[in-house]
């Protein structure tokens, strides 16, 4: 079975860098986030150490803010 | 000093009178415990992710300031005797970002001078009376300096 190469995107040329890392910067956490709400692991996600440690600690000072859902309101 | 960055949501419910008021007063907060704010930014009224007391709207204001480490402590004090405020994140501003902060600030403070010289400038049109008024005095300050 095939499965699909991990990338980690912020090392991608034409990617988000790593100081695109921020909690205001909404569109790109979401993308580490799972349908109900959940923080991608990076054996999915292809992160390494440092940048997942990055995005979460984003994520998790989004939701603090309120700008991020701790859990989406279609799964409670 | 360090640089830090705080954001607070305001009440949207609330008057804009009210909100501009706590929102001078955390500024004025900040610059009279030895603070200078660097950035000041409004992300406006944004829905919230999930209910604040009730709440489902919020203003965003996003503060940059550069202060002594005590300050941070003191300011989350602050915002908890404010009832207008849902939610606050105050953090140190991280070295990644330090670049692109220092690049906001320097476009903010161009804007600030821009805003500043049109007011500026219709002060010294009316030159020929201003002109009389400045060769007349300094013949009394001579005369003055003589006697």
């Amino acid at each position: 079975m095939l499965r699909k190469k991990k990338v980690n995107r912020f090392y991608e040329a034409d990617g988000p860098s790593i100081s695109d890392i921020h909690y205001k910067n909404i569109d790109l956490l979401t993308k580490f986030v799972t349908e109900q709400g959940k923080i991608i692991p990076r054996r999915t996600s292809g992160n390494d150490a440092k940048c997942q440690r990055m995005v979460k600690r984003a994520i998790k000072r989004a939701r603090q803010l309120a700008l991020l859902p701790y859990v989406m309101e279609n799964s409670k | 000093m360090q640089i830090y960055e705080t954001t607070i949501v305001i009440d949207s419910l609330q008057k804009q009178e009210d909100s501009h008021t706590s929102l001078t007063g955390i500024e004025n907060f900040i610059k009279n415990n030895g603070g200078n704010i660097l950035i000041q930014e409004e992300w406006g009224k944004k829905r919230l992710a999930y209910e604040i007391n009730r709440k489902q709207y919020g203003n965003y204001h996003h503060i940059v300031f550069e202060s002594q480490s005590s300050l941070p402590e003191l300011l989350e004090k602050e915002y908890l005797l404010q009832e207008t405020i849902l939610t606050h994140l105050t953090v140190k501003a991280e070295s990644r970002h330090l670049e692109k902060l220092k690049q906001k600030q320097s476009e903010q403070s161009s804007a600030a001078e821009t805003t500043e010289k049109p007011a500026s400038t219709p002060e010294p049109k009316p030159t020929p009376e201003a002109s009389e008024k400045a060769a007349s005095e300094p013949e009394v300050k001579t005369e003055e300096s003589a006697v």
